[in-house]
Formats: structure tokens, sequence, C-alpha cells
């Protein structure tokens, strides 16, 4: 079942707030919709950046996502919620989470359950890194929001962990107040970060 | 459940996440490997340094595709891979593909993903036989269109390597 | 249109008094409801379910040894 939330993008250029909905509970059409979207976009933008001469490394590092993947590997299941954000008939955001079976590493926290965020990316014209014109803003903070609000409503007291994408890791240590737990080996490196309730609360104030 | 984004609070954050790339998230759904489990002949390290050319896994790839009938670009989509990706795999020993079009590769052609990661350039590891064994299929296997007798000889013969060990 | 929260539906459970004793000290160790307790075994169960019908096995890795071992101990 799909419910939707009222909630606002800003529009990057103008700075005015836009409606938009948060969807919990997508469907597959809404993920392919998405998928129709974005990678057409984001093609265009990564074959502009590789032509001129930007090195694979500073590429975004999703653009091999397919998220009608993802959705496949975790319809059905329970432990796994798959949000959304659309506006103006497109979707500006996505996330899936897992609600079971992790931990949190944080030693004040540690053995707690936890939301862990697999995913969470903003539609590629949303990025400022391969776009000069961004269109919205506020679809990171919506989300991880999101992902906090749902480890209330879990019971976990708002406890999230995540393995960040290089270019966000200061958004989530600085912009968040997230502890950064370091690079995980077992994540090719990536940064592990955790929100502990303390964390969580002054995120949402 | 309940979800409360105020007006006022996403002003407040506005601010913060302006300039931002928000993303997170591993690469793939099942983390990928950092350390092989140990072979039979012993534990073995693993550094994930790229290798500079690699004939075996580019040679593979195309005999594999032509033994099944497949124009590039349709295992491009069989396999959910980039084509032009596909391509520099098939005809350029020096270009190392992304660890995604390694596990996609892996999957549709059911070969374990360390052994493809590998084979790939990907990852390196200190034992020397998959390394032997690739550099002897590659010298036995040459590009025509229709896979010659040999080739395919070599090709089952190579799979079944990957896939005892 | 905003959010609705789906229907609920409510179970009485019969639990042994160790049943009920596991229960309450998971409730304790990882400070959620008894409930939610039981939300995390069933959300874990069917994932389990799910990937040992697949033909998958379960096993358990110690992080310093990397020695496997199944679910079960003996």
């Amino acid at each position: 079942m799909s419910t939707k939330t009222t909630v606002y993008l800003r529009n990057a250029k103008t700075g005015e707030f836009v409606e938009a909905f948060l969807i919990d509970g997508l469907a597959r059409p809404d993920i392919e919709k998405a998928e129709a979207d974005w990678k057409p976009f984001l093609s265009e933008q990564v074959k502009r950046m590789e032509a001129s001469g930007i090195a694979k490394h500073l590429l975004p590092q999703h653009r091999h996502w397919d998220w009608r993947e993802k959705y496949d590997a975790t319809e059905g299941y329970l432990a796994y919620r798959m949000f959304g954000i659309e506006c103006q008939a497109q979707m500006q955001g996505l996330l899936l989470v897992t609600t079971a079976a992790k931990n949190c590493r944080i030693a004040s926290q540690a053995g707690k359950p936890l939301v862990y965020v697999h995913f969470l990316a903003a539609a590629p014209w949303n990025l400022p890194s391969i776009t000069s014109e961004p269109r919205f803003s506020l679809t990171g903070t919506i989300l991880l929001g999101t992902a906090i609000q749902l480890s209330i409503e879990e019971e976990f007291q708002g406890r999230i962990g995540l393995h960040s994408l290089p270019q966000a890791d200061d958004w989530y240590k600085s912009s968040c107040g997230m502890t950064d737990l370091g690079p995980d080996p077992a994540a090719k490196g990536l940064r592990y970060f955790e929100m502990t309730p303390d964390q969580a609360s002054k995120f949402l104030r | 459940m309940k979800l409360d984004f105020s007006k006022e609070w996403l002003a407040k954050r506005a601010k913060l996440e302006e300039k931002q790339d928000v993303s997170a998230g591993m690469l793939n759904l099942n983390a990928l490997q950092s350390v092989t489990p140990a072979t039979k002949t012993g534990p073995t390290a693993v550094t994930a340094e790229p290798d500079n050319s690699n004939p075996a896994f580019g040679r593979l790839i195309n005999l594999w595709r032509r033994n099944k009938g497949f124009r590039i670009d349709e295992l491009a989509q069989k396999a959910r891979v980039d084509v032009a990706e596909l391509i520099e795999i098939e005809r350029n020993i020096h270009y190392t593909a992304e660890p995604r079009t390694v596990f996609q590769l892996a999957k549709t052609f059911g070969i374990p993903e360390d052994k493809m990661l590998q084979l790939s350039g990907n990852l390196t590891v200190r034992d020397s036989s998959l390394g032997q064994e690739a550099v002897r299929f590659a010298a036995r296997s040459e590009s025509v269109e229709k896979l010659s007798k040999e080739e395919q000889r070599a090709l089952e013969e190579f799979v079944k390597f990957l896939n005892d060990r | 249109m905003d959010a609705v929260t789906p229907s609920r539906k409510t179970m009485t459970l019969n639990l042994t008094e160790a049943e009920m004793k596991a229960l309450d000290d998971l409730s304790v160790t990882k400070d959620i409801s008894k409930t939610a307790v039981l939300r995390q075994a069933l959300r874990l169960y069917q994932m389990v379910e799910a990937r040992m019908a697949r033909g998958e096995k379960l096993y358990f890795e110690h992080d310093a040894t990397k020695q496997k071992a199944e679910l079960m101990v003996l």
C-alpha cells in the first residue's frame, strides 16, 4: 500500500518552495518511470564530462545504479522500505532502507538496531556536481529525515546508518551532525556514518 | 507512518544542502568482497590495484557472446550494461571494466564474481594460477566471426576452470 | 492528500515462560518493545526463508578469524 505526504522542495534558481509528494511504498511503474527519466539525462551529462577529460573517479559514482534491480530484489520483503519524492510529475529522489538485521557500531549504541540506508539518490538534474543548473534542493534532507522518522516509528529512536558516497561525506558529518566511523573495507572503502538518538533529535529540531 | 516536514524546518535546512550532492549507498546490493576466502592452497592476500592489460577478460566476453550468438548490443541489454563499455572491454586490452559491469557479466555468464573481478583487473590476488590459465586461454583463441572448434574448446575449458576453483 | 496510517490487526500470543523471558531479555537488550522485537524476528525469518528456498545456506562468519559456521551451533 502506498501513501503520500505533502513536502516542499526548493527551486534552486528562484529559492521558492514547490509542493512535492513524499511517497511511502513505490510501485514498479514508478521506478520504471524514474529510470526512464533519469538515465538519459545522466548518460548525457556523463558523456559530456568524459569528453571534457574529467577523470573516471570524479564521475558520479552512482551512474550505474539501476533502481529497477533494487526494487525487484527487495519487493515483498517486510524488512525493506522504498520511498520517493515526486514533484512536477517526476521522481526527484529515491531512498531504499532496511529495518532489520543491522545494528549500531558506535560504542555507546552498540548492538541496538538501526534503520540502514542502503541507497539514497537525488535525480541527476538536481546534482550540482554534474549540472550547472540544478533544479531542486532539499531531496537529500527530506530523504534522510524520512529514514530518521522511520527509525523513530520502529522504536529505534532515530538511529540510522549509511555508507556515504565521497562527495557527500562532508554533508553527513558537518551539516547533519552524524558520527563518522571512517572508511569501511567491507564497503569498498566508503565512509560509514551513524546517527545517535541525540543527533537525530538535533537534526529534526 | 506519519511523516512531517514543516516549511520552517525545510527553510532552515535548505541553506545546509545548497550546492551539495547528497547520496549514499554501496556499489552493489551484495556487498563487494574486499577479502577473498582462503583457497585450497592456503590464504591469499587481496589488494584492489587495477592491472594494466587484460587480454583474457575481453577475450572471454567476446567468445562467450559469440558462442551464444549475441550481438554486442544484445549482450549489453541482457546483462544491463553500457554498450559503449562492452565494446571497450572486447577491443581494448588496457581497459579496466567498472566493477558493476563485471558483476553483471558474471551473473549473466554464471561465473563466480570474484574470479571475474580478478580476471578484469579489478582485484589482484597473490595466487598466480588464474593469471597463468588466463594467458593460456587468451593465446589459444583468436578473433574471428564464428568460433572455431579450438576456440570453443578453449572457452569451455576456461569457464570450467573458473567455476571449479 | 496526506499520509494515511495503514490498518493494523491485533493478535494474542500464547508463549511459554522461557519464550516470554527470551522476549523480555531481547526487548531490554535492544531497547525496543516486545512487539518491535517480534517484528524484527518476522522480517528476518521472512528473508532467511526466501533465500533458503532459493537454495542458499545461512552462515555466520567470525569477524576476526573469518571462520564460517552454520546458523545452528552444533
